[in-house]
């Protein structure tokens, strides 16, 4: 028996795009209206069912919005066949997303898992939809991880798929699937809860797998060989289930999976622990942020101060922020050096890799190297002073824990703080961050669209693009989403823009025509005024050297006004060109049309598509 | 130059020194006590742990008042267990809470592992039960429990699910809070089968004074 | 009884009041029609992908699209250009008109 799942929105093309719109935080008609374009676009077919869609943003308790869960809800029906899809975006969404892939690498997401199985029964609830109603979660990156543990400790839909997804991890599921949890304990006679971190990873690893087994063929994924987040999956407690299909997107270098795999899982962990602090600091605050969020310390506070001198004046003003420092450094710094320490002593192998790989330039390599080892020594150095410090504190001499603070704080501050800082900046300026960031777009769903294409069938970011069957040149591709957006959306631009040349014309009346009536109208009423009372108006003996004016009497006032038309107020012309371009632009956005269809062949359906896509 | 600086330091010294003389002389939080003055049990003994108890004093017998670290809900610790602090989670703005807590000794016939899970998103108690029924994968009926506590409600069912007797516990209120709770209890190996349900029945009660404990402290944010 | 005179002067018969904000609402609409014309053409520039693309149709396209774009661009500049003189010469005229001449008849009742 042939069992259809994700019948509605078969393709992965589909789903993978869908997924990507969903990021753009459309409104549901938007949403609504790009879906029906997929659809069109991946089948060729209009559809003619209905689509509800429920935001998490929109829910009526406003309790979905406080859990930071970000996922929409849509609910597809057609022909009296329904189904449901659910795009979670990896929580909190955006910016957000290295506080939640440091989460997740720490194992903690069971939380975002509950909030996931939530809405999804929200939104089930809000858009009426039948329990036995097929439920499916789609994803993109960390999402994977919350629909997966989501589905398989709640049951909260009856398959996943995703895109460069986050896998999920037994610890989590140990939190929350009980009957795992249960088999877990069983299986490797655990009294305490906690002590599963002491079973063996690839022991874990096998049992979850063989576990899960029956769920497995209800998980599909697609993923990048050089996706960061899938080489990252390689440390302890991920497990990767499901159908998986890997894709290679750049076949030149090798997978970084490949280089993690060569260096040792702990130094990989220390790395990311760092890599994402330092990521996290820095986006909110440059180096500086960076740097404080590695050793504790707000370097902010210390600016203006350039010398041992203005130190000792800054200290009197700011002794409780030295304080802090010095416990921040005594809390962080040991700790530092316990994940630095690792990676110096491999940074040779780390960045050959990189390089061999071609992700850095051998001068990159060379700074890193170089720079890593002086950060470990400037931190080392700041260990021991504030061994020392805390030697003279504990001696109990008021007097003492003064004068060794000062002198430690200020020399921490300049000796070595600083020359962490420059290190930091060396090493962004060697431009190795920014090698580094592209291949975070190994990670983008676009990068794994465009080598899903076949045929004269291409992606270009989320948009379809033919390329032309017919023409005389080379071949020339054309977004062909891009052209049915063309044709569907302008119409109404050029409808708005015979309404705002409408209100030109009016307001050309109004303000010239109306307004220059309105001031004659004042002025003769001025006249009028004049001539019947001209007592009111002695003044103007004064005012024309008619002196001594208290023996004048007004006998009258004649005007002779004399009134031009108003001139330049004639936009006729102009107002025509205007309308004549709204009418010519309807015209031209058939011509655009056909010019596009001419560079295909008929089976290519292209004129169809352009006669559906104005139909939703 | 020098010499006017310490001088200056001198001067500065007396007077900084002096002001940071002043002892603290409040009465303190468990997690700010010397070792030696907290009660000689395992909740103490766990720093981790401590820092969520309240007061070195016994709400009653065994039990010391803990607060969740979100502050949602308050709760009586049972004096022998211990927070897991590497599975502890807490969501941001307080929104949720992950707490697993285990007995630490080794010599009891009867052993408890609970896993208690806040939300203060649960759009209703229904999606609460269904959860518990979905993670347990059991067709869980629960049973009301009276409590003090005004305002919300206790809910039970248990089960066995060899060699674990279980306890869910569902408490939830009209203010999309609720929590959670699955407590494991199992034996010591060597127990006979008597032994053994005695054991677990005595671990149930310290349960259920736990749960009977547990008491909301409404959201922060409103 | 004293004696009638006649003079004759220029004068200012109402306040003089700047128009100059109807250079504001009469180019609203027309600031609409611009971004209505950006909108438009956005849709319609991403549809050939590159720059280099050759092909007949493709070219014609790329021609048509670009005259187009400039001509309504020259229409709006054209009738900004336009508003800034009809609202001076509104301003202008309305403050000619405030100005007529007149004739005022007086009664002297001078004794000497």
């Amino acid at each position: 028996m042939i069992v259809l799942s994700m019948e509605l929105l078969e393709s992965p093309e589909i789903k993978a795009r869908l997924i990507d719109i969903e990021y753009g935080d459309l409104k549901p008609q938007e949403l609504e209206n790009r879906l029906k374009q997929l659809y069109l676009e991946e089948t060729g077919e209009l559809f003619e069912g209905e689509i509800d869609i429920f935001h998490s943003s929109e829910t009526k308790n406003e309790t979905i919005t406080s859990s930071n869960y970000d996922g929409t809800a849509i609910h597809i029906s057609n022909d009296g066949h329904e189904e449901m899809y659910v795009i979670s975006q990896g929580t909190q969404g955006g910016d957000d997303w290295l506080y939640n892939l440091k989460s997740m690498l720490a194992g903690q997401t069971a939380q975002q898992a509950e909030a996931t199985n939530e809405f999804v029964m929200e939104a089930k609830q809000h858009l009426e939809v039948d329990e036995d109603t097929k439920t499916y979660g789609l994803s993109h990156s960390l999402g994977h991880n919350n629909n997966t543990v989501s589905y398989l400790a709640f049951g909260t839909f009856d398959e996943v798929f995703s895109i460069n997804g986050a896998q999920p991890n037994y610890y989590e599921l140990f939190k929350v699937d009980i009957p795992f949890y249960e088999a877990v304990r069983k299986e490797f006679a655990i009294r305490e809860d906690m002590d599963v971190y002491d079973i063996e990873p690839q022991k874990l690893n096998d049992f979850a797998m063989q576990y899960y087994q029956d769920k497995s063929d209800n998980i599909h994924q697609i993923i990048s060989k050089d996706d960061p987040l899938y080489a990252a999956s390689a440390v302890r407690g991920f497990f990767t289930l499901g159908n998986v299909t890997m894709m290679d997107t750049n076949p030149d270098t090798p997978g970084l999976r490949e280089l993690m795999e060569d260096i040792p899982d702990d130094v990989v962990k220390n790395f990311q622990d760092l890599a994402i602090d330092f990521a996290i600091g820095s986006e909110k605050g440059g180096t500086n942020g960076g740097v404080e969020a590695l050793i504790g310390v707000d370097l902010k506070e210390f600016e203006g101060i350039d010398g041992f001198w203005s130190g000792a004046g800054f200290y009197f003003t700011h002794s409780s922020e030295i304080d802090t420092m010095i416990r921040s450094l005594e809390e962080k710094v040991p700790t530092l050096l316990d994940k630095l320490t690792p990676i110096t002593e491999n940074s040779e192998e780390i960045f050959d890799s990189l390089y061999e790989a071609e992700y850095i330039t051998k001068e990159q390599k060379d700074v890193m190297i170089e720079e890593i080892a002086i950060i470990e020594q400037e931190l080392h150095e700041i260990n021991e002073t504030i061994g020392r410090n805390v030697n003279i504190r504990d001696s109990g001499n008021p007097n003492a824990i003064f004068g060794g603070d000062i002198g430690a704080g200020l020399r921490i501050y300049f000796d070595h703080v600083k020359a962490i800082m420059e290190s930091v900046d060396r090493i962004k300026e060697s431009g190795i961050l920014d090698n580094l960031s592209a291949i975070t777009d190994s990670h983008s769903i676009s990068e794994l669209l465009s080598v899903m294409s076949e045929g004269k069938k291409g992606y270009l970011g989320t948009d379809m693009v033919y390329t032309a069957t017919k023409g005389d040149g080379d071949p020339i591709k054309v977004n062909i989403s891009a052209a049915l957006r063309m044709y569907r959306e302008t119409l109404p631009i050029l409808e708005e823009k015979e309404t705002k040349i409408r209100n030109f014309e009016q307001s050309i009346k109004e303000e010239l025509d109306d307004s220059y009536k309105d001031e004659k109208r004042k002025v003769q009423d001025e006249i009028d005024r004049m001539e019947s009372s001209p007592g009111s108006y002695r003044d103007l003996l004064a005012k024309h050297g008619h002196l001594p004016a208290f023996n004048k009497e007004m006998k009258s006032i004649k005007v002779h006004e004399v009134f031009y038309p108003l001139e330049n107020n004639d936009f006729d012309e102009e107002i025509h060109e205007l309308k004549k371009s709204v009418e010519s632009g309807k015209l031209y956005i058939e011509k655009y049309r056909k010019a596009i269809e001419d560079l295909f062949d008929e089976e290519d359906n292209v004129s169809k598509l352009f006669d559906f896509s104005r139909r939703f | 130059m020098r010499l006017k600086m310490v001088i200056v330091l001198i001067l500065m010294t007396l007077i900084v020194g002096g002001c940071g003389m002043n002892n603290e002389s409040n009465p303190v939080s468990p997690s700010e006590m010397n070792a030696n003055e907290l009660p000689d049990v395992p909740a103490f003994k766990d720093e981790f742990t401590r820092d969520f108890l309240q007061s070195a004093e016994p709400v009653k017998d065994e039990f010391y008042p803990f607060v969740s670290g979100s502050g949602s809900f308050t709760m009586n610790f049972p004096q022998d267990m211990k927070v897991n602090k590497r599975s502890y989670e807490i969501g941001s703005e307080n929104e949720s809470e992950f707490i697993n807590i285990s007995h630490t000794d080794e010599q009891k016939d009867g052993f408890i592992n609970q896993k208690i899970s806040y939300i203060s998103f649960m759009s209703n108690p229904e999606n609460g039960r269904e959860r518990m029924r979905s993670s347990s994968k059991r067709e869980l009926d629960f049973k009301e429990i009276e409590t003090e506590h005004t305002g919300q409600k206790l809910e039970i069912s248990e089960y066995e699910s060899d060699p674990f007797s279980v306890v869910a516990a569902f408490i939830w209120n009209d203010n999309n809070q609720g929590i959670t709770i699955f407590s494991h209890i199992d034996c010591k190996e060597d127990l006979t089968k008597e032994q053994c349900s005695t054991a677990k029945s005595s671990e149930k009660e310290t349960i259920m004074e736990m749960l009977k404990s547990i008491e909301f402290t409404g959201k922060e944010s409103e | 009884m004293g004696q009638q005179r006649t003079f004759q002067a220029t004068e200012q018969l109402i306040h003089n009041r700047d128009h100059s904000d109807k250079k504001k609402v009469l180019k609203t609409p027309i600031d609409g029609i611009r971004e209505n014309d950006k909108d438009f053409y956005s849709y319609v520039n991403k549809i050939i992908i590159s720059e280099d693309q050759k092909g007949k149709i493709i070219d014609a396209m790329k021609k048509e699209t670009k005259d187009r774009m400039k001509h309504d661009e020259v229409i709006c500049e054209n009738i900004t250009k336009k508003v800034n003189k009809a609202v001076n010469t509104f301003n202008e005229q309305v403050t000619e008109m405030k100005e007529q001449r007149i004739s005022v008849t007086y009664e002297d009742h001078n004794m000497e």
